[in-house]
């Protein structure tokens, strides 16, 4: 019944009987692994069936039946700020035939993002370290977003407690401020300092973006 | 008894000149393609009602005092799990679907519609409904869905604030908007009838939906210009078609299956209208094309009988608006595998092994006995305990004998006791005894 249905013990964290007697925590994880490729695959289909059909119908029904300009109203914290981009929330997010008379690309949020938690941060931590070995990519990148995403991979609920909200525009020109007074050559590892990997370098802009809370996650 | 039309190309009806008649043949040809649609799957529909039966544990088979019957809920189990994991996955995060720009320009306008479609997501209940559609879908394979807009307006009083008295306010009865937008909702799989022959959606010619209405419900639609007067003129005159009663007697009588949906319990109210609506989404032949000249079509029929509706598809995409989900698909059918129907013979000798493991533990609890009428024993008595004492006229072994051996059977329930629950351990078994 375990392959008919595809749930195992291990697809809801128990450890079945079919496990050895000493059953090693790798042993458990290959076989939730296994497990959830099936309901993975059941997942996908869920959301390539319904969810992306469902969220194109409803594009176009919008797009012959409602009434424009329509306003979305946003309640909690992502009303005053963007939960992507980080930047302030544009108080006219009136929508209208414009918007949804394209058609776009869709993928279903959720059912894409199938990665385990801890491996999301690893991979949070590798990319952090990818972007600080590349200085114009560095000083190209949205570091309010970054510490935004960072803080809810790392399970923080209330982003805003952490980050000062901090317009990234303000941010760019107060780096433009900082590289005209002089910026820190890079040092032999190829690192400026003053990336994530070293925040307490002077005339580092930094801590400024991610708070003093937020500069404790780089320490 | 099925009109005679004049017919033309494999026997499709020549499209009569009188309107009335005309009006016959559009309800007879939607009423031929849901019996089709039936007629072609009508092994797996009987089957539906057999795994919901295995889901929920419910045992139709007459029962006797003196036997266990317990159903072991594995099924049920593995499907709650499946769809506790899946759900999440789906809905875990918001927003459920991402609209992505082809560029920068396209940005801010992908971001907008993500919010409104996430908003509109959220106005219709999707996550409750989704957990649904994901529940039918593992129970019978298929799960359909249908969308449409919806607009709800009802006429009740309303406090305003009084413009010249903070303190006072005014009532007034008002038209209040309480739904307008896009709309889902899952389908019981027994109520949708696609075109037989197909695998997707979307190469369907047309799809059938059935539910049901009350009267002065359609009243209401005929009022605001949704249904036709006549279909309702000659719906009022008739009662239910013996297909549509025989279906809901058929779906109310037998306890279990997808059945409780709300419009079939109100029917078992004694004042209920109920009607059968019959609605066909998509094409019809050319016979069948009124003068507005669109093949494409949306088609409402009342209990088999009134054409309350005949009009040009309303949604502009053309698309037929259905769809489905299918935890496994299979390529030669729209209808899926779900969880049950690979496993419905395990589950049922499972159930069936540990009622039957159960009957031998009650009879070495509780053993049959053969005893000897001239030996003046006391039947009442017969119960071991500490200490008991039990007399007879002459040997006890001509007077009291053990009908059956157990001892073979006695060992057996206990070796494989722990094999029940394979997958499931934590699930509990439901005993009934009766």
């Amino acid at each position: 019944m375990q392959f008919g249905t595809g749930i195992t013990e291990e697809a809801v964290g128990m450890s079945g009987p079919a496990g050895s007697d000493r059953q090693t925590a790798r042993e458990f994880l290959g076989k939730m692994e296994n497990v959830q490729r099936r309901i993975v695959s059941e997942t996908m289909s869920a959301a390539r069936d319904v969810m992306l059909p469902l969220s194109e119908a409803f594009r176009t029904l919008d797009a012959q039946f409602l009434p424009f300009p329509a306003i979305v109203r946003k309640l909690g914290r992502d009303a005053l700020i963007d939960p992507v981009t980080g930047q302030p929330t544009p108080p006219d997010q009136s929508v209208t035939l414009q918007d949804v008379a394209l058609r776009y690309d869709m993928r279903a949020e959720s059912a894409t993002s199938l990665v385990g938690r801890s491996t999301k941060q690893q991979n949070m931590m590798l990319l952090l370290q990818a972007i600080a070995a590349v200085p114009p990519l560095m000083m190209q990148t949205n570091w309010v977003t970054v510490a935004r995403s960072l803080w809810r991979t790392f399970e923080e609920p209330n982003v805003d407690e952490f980050i000062l909200p901090i317009n990234p525009q303000q941010v760019m020109l107060q780096m433009m401020a900082t590289q005209a007074a002089g910026q820190p050559a890079p040092d032999s590892s190829g690192k400026v300092p003053g990336s994530p990997t070293q925040p307490s370098a002077a005339g580092d802009t930094m801590p400024q973006m991610v708070t003093q809370a937020g500069s404790e996650q780089y320490s | 008894m099925p009109l005679a039309f004049k017919s033309g190309y494999n026997r499709v009806p020549v499209r009569d000149s009188d309107p009335a008649m005309f009006a016959k043949q559009v309800v007879q040809m939607v009423r031929d393609r849901a019996n089709h649609s039936r007629e072609d799957s009508e092994q797996y529909r009987r089957k539906v009602s057999k795994w919901y039966d295995l889901y929920r544990g419910f045992v139709r088979a007459r029962s006797q005092p003196f036997r266990n019957q317990v159903h072991l809920p594995l099924l049920f189990s593995s499907i709650e799990a499946g769809i506790a994991i899946k759900h999440g996955l789906l809905t875990g995060a918001k927003p459920f679907t991402d609209f992505m720009p082809g560029g920068p320009e396209d940005a801010m306008s992908a971001r907008r519609t993500t919010a409104l479609v996430q908003q509109q997501f959220d106005d219709c209940n999707t996550e409750g409904k989704l957990a649904d559609l994901l529940r039918m879908g593992d129970i019978s394979g298929t799960g359909p869905f249908q969308w449409s807009w919806k607009r709800v307006t009802n006429m009740r009083p309303q406090r305003i604030p009084d413009p010249l008295d903070p303190t006072a306010f005014l009532v007034q009865n008002m038209e209040i908007t309480d739904f307008d937008g896009p709309w889902w909702e899952p389908i019981d799989v027994l109520d949708w009838f696609p075109e037989p022959g197909k695998t997707d959606i979307r190469t369907m010619g047309w799809c059938i939906r059935r539910y049901w209405l009350d009267l002065d419900d359609i009243e209401e639609l005929v009022a605001q210009g949704v249904y036709d007067e006549a279909g309702l003129k000659e719906l009022s005159m008739a009662q239910m078609t013996d297909e549509a009663s025989a279906e809901y007697e058929n779906r109310r009588a037998a306890p279990g299956s997808l059945r409780w949906g709300v419009p079939n319990i109100s029917q078992m109210d004694k004042y209920a209208k109920p009607v059968e609506i019959l609605e066909m989404h998509g094409v019809v032949p050319n016979e069948m094309v009124p003068d507005d000249g669109y093949r494409n079509r949306l088609i409402t029929v009342g209990n088999g009988i009134a054409l309350l509706r005949n009009v040009g598809n309303p949604i502009w995409t053309g698309g037929l608006p259905f769809g489905v989900y299918r935890p496994t698909a299979d390529p030669y059918t729209i209808y899926g595998i779900g969880k049950v129907e690979p496993n419905d013979k395990l589950q049922a000798t499972a159930s069936r092994f540990a009622s039957q493991k159960l009957d031998v533990l009650d009879l070495i609890i509780d053993p049959a006995l053969i005893y000897n009428q001239l030996a003046n024993v006391q039947t009442g008595k017969l119960f071991n305990k500490p200490g008991v004492l039990i007399g007879v006229d002459g040997p006890p072994s001509e007077a009291v004998a053990q009908s059956l051996s157990t001892s073979a059977a006695s060992r057996s329930p206990f070796r494989t006791s722990s094999s029940y629950g394979a997958g499931c351990n934590s699930a509990r078994a439901s005993r009934r005894k009766r």
